[in-house]
């Protein structure tokens, strides 16, 4: 049972599909589940990511890669502008894609605990949602049909508050 | 392998690691040592009574909420999962899942309103309080989106309407959106004016529509604003009653108000009385402070005049009035170097009449009268236009001390600005009248 970890140490995930995915410590380290796992020595096996599917798996990975390789911000003031930036502008990059792939990193990065990956997800989607009408809102989120306030309910809702629809 | 050190933990220590809320996992931690002990023929033993509580009974697999019983001292009364609901997940004989159990265990005692975790319906998820928090921050919703937003779907509308998203949007939204409130006379009209305090300031600002109930108070001042809520106070001249005090606390952003009767207000001979407001931070609960001042008495013993205080606090969600005998406190105005001066001093307990004093204020002389501040710091005052009688607003840059005119004219002296930011607070209450309960 040893626990030397050396920078080369692997972790093995594997996807609902059953796509297994080797990766060095250092970046699993991104999210605290894994982490809590490492810490508990309860991740010397393939861990079973059974509710995530590979190709939100590794597009996560891809997010924990850059972030695990950038200076990390609490390391030392004075971080050069130009990871910072870089880092930026691959989070903007990462995060146009499609609306369901969001949110299954969304729901996967909060399964295994990312917390920027999180942040830059829920933004996405308030900066996608943010200024529209609560149609166009049910229309972007594919919100499923049963989950709609009834007709009648929804005109209470307004009536509520008909000062906010001027 | 071979030696195995017995895990014995300082006392105190799971206490304090069940008031973390850390424990699933650490006893997880234990459990797992506590296998590799048990395959070397350890004892249930260990000398430490918390791991003997539980360690004891071969079957404590089966009931883990009992070993909320094993704790000790200080955690003995602490609930922690005790009774809760024993969420199952995963499949138990692959460790690294059923850790994951645990994780997940710990993320919905910490977050009880996360049962959602993995329902595959993203405005559960998006909308579950704590992520919403982040995405509401990033986008700087405002509170008008998100009034909007309640008619999407049943999720959206049941967590804006809860007392919970209300709180937390208060005390998250570390960047609200700022306005002005102007209240002035123009001739015999009361009017009210909204000013957006942005880059656009001054340019966007409409006549603004203030409840009823705040027409309808006679004399009435704004006390001030606090965390978004604006406080109006005067008396109404009711059936049965010569005058009525009360205070009017708004929520402009979401159009609701509550009227909150003041009792036992002090008028002259016998003393006045001043009435002040404020939003606890960390709660999102309307306080009104009621101080009394009973008419100044002479004491012979220090030959100078005394007022007398007397301290009442409401709390809008105890819905009472409470007296506050510690915070008794004294004025004393002397001169010191032909300057006046006030003194503070507070009674040191309610009991003793020990009073410590706790500050001199000089009395402040005839200072310009600046009625507000912009979020940036610019003072607003009223000034003198020329004409009789009449006043307008001017803003002040201290930079470049330029002085530029608002746009709004009115009566003199009957300016009052008032600097608010967007809450939530009172969307989940109707509009009432609270009266006097002891």
């Amino acid at each position: 049972m040893s626990t030397s970890s050396s920078s080369s140490k692997k972790i093995v995930l594997k996807s609902a599909d059953n796509e297994t995915f080797e990766i060095d410590e250092i970046v699993a380290l991104e999210s605290q589940a894994i982490k809590n796992m490492i810490e508990d020595e309860c991740a010397d096996n393939v861990i079973p990511l059974g509710n995530i599917d590979s190709k939100t798996l590794s597009k996560i990975i891809e997010y924990c890669k850059k972030h695990a390789e950038s200076p990390k911000k609490d390391d030392n003031a004075d971080i050069d502008e130009k990871a910072v930036e870089d880092l930026k502008s691959f989070d903007a990059e990462f995060a146009k894609v499609d609306m369901p792939l969001i949110q299954d990193i969304l729901m996967a990065a909060n399964f295994l605990n990312i917390d920027n990956l999180i942040g830059l997800m829920c933004r996405t989607i308030a900066d996608r949602i943010k200024g529209k009408t609560p149609e166009e809102i049910r229309k972007i989120l594919n919100i499923n049909k049963n989950d709609l306030l009834s007709p009648e309910q929804e005109a209470k809702a307004r009536e509520e508050n008909s000062w906010a629809f001027d | 392998m071979g030696f195995v050190q017995k895990p014995i933990l300082p006392s105190g220590y799971l206490e304090s690691l069940k008031k973390s809320n850390k424990i699933p996992r650490r006893l997880n931690v234990s459990i797992h040592r506590r296998e590799t002990l048990e395959s070397s023929g350890n004892t249930c033993l260990t000398g430490n009574p918390i791991d003997d509580c539980w360690r004891c009974d071969p079957n404590w697999a089966n009931n883990r909420q009992r070993l909320a019983d094993c704790a000790i001292g200080f955690g003995k009364l602490a609930g922690g999962g005790k009774g809760g609901k024993i969420y199952v997940l995963g499949d138990p004989e692959n460790k690294a899942v059923s850790n994951a159990s645990y994780h997940l265990t710990n993320l919905l005692s910490e977050h009880p309103n996360m049962k959602v975790v993995v329902i595959n319906e993203v405005d559960n998820f998006l909308f579950r309080p704590h992520l919403v928090l982040r995405a509401k921050y990033h986008a700087r919703f405002p509170v008008l989106s998100l009034v909007r937003f309640r008619s999407v779907s049943k999720q959206w509308k049941s967590l804006i309407d809860s007392p919970e998203f209300i709180n937390s949007y208060h005390i998250c939204h570390t960047q609200p959106q700022h306005h002005l409130l102007v209240r002035y006379k123009l001739g015999p009209d009361q009017k009210y004016v909204w000013i957006a305090d942005d880059d656009t300031f001054p340019q966007h600002k409409f006549s603004l529509t203030v409840p009823r109930s705040v027409n309808l108070l006679e004399q009435a001042e704004v006390l001030c604003s606090s965390h978004g809520l604006i406080c109006f106070f005067g008396y109404r001249n009711e059936l049965g009653f010569k005058k009525r005090s009360r205070a009017v606390i708004w929520n402009p952003s979401v159009r609701k108000c509550v009227d909150v009767i003041v009792p036992k207000v002090l008028y002259s001979p016998y003393g006045y009385t001043v009435v002040g407001f404020g939003v606890c931070p960390n709660t999102g609960d309307s306080k009104l402070v009621k101080v009394n001042n009973f008419r100044a008495q002479w004491s012979e013993d220090t030959d100078r005049y005394y007022n007398r205080w007397e301290v009442e606090v409401f709390t809008l969600s105890s819905r009472v009035w409470k007296r506050r005998d510690e915070c008794l406190a004294l004025l004393e105005y002397y001169k010191e170097d032909e300057i006046a001066v006030c003194g503070i001093w507070m009674m040191k307990d309610g009991v003793t009449r020990s009073f410590a004093k706790m500050f001199t204020v000089k009395v402040p002389g005839k200072t310009d009268r600046v009625s507000e501040f912009r979020k940036n710091g610019e003072g607003i005052r009223e000034t003198e236009d020329g004409t009789k009688g009449s006043s307008r607003l001017e803003v002040y840059e201290p930079c470049s001390q330029h002085i530029n005119d608002i746009g709004i004219s009115g009566n003199s002296s009957s300016f009052a600005v008032t600097s608010y930011v967007e809450t939530l607070l009172l969307f989940d209450r109707s509009d009432s009248v609270i009266r006097v309960a002891r």
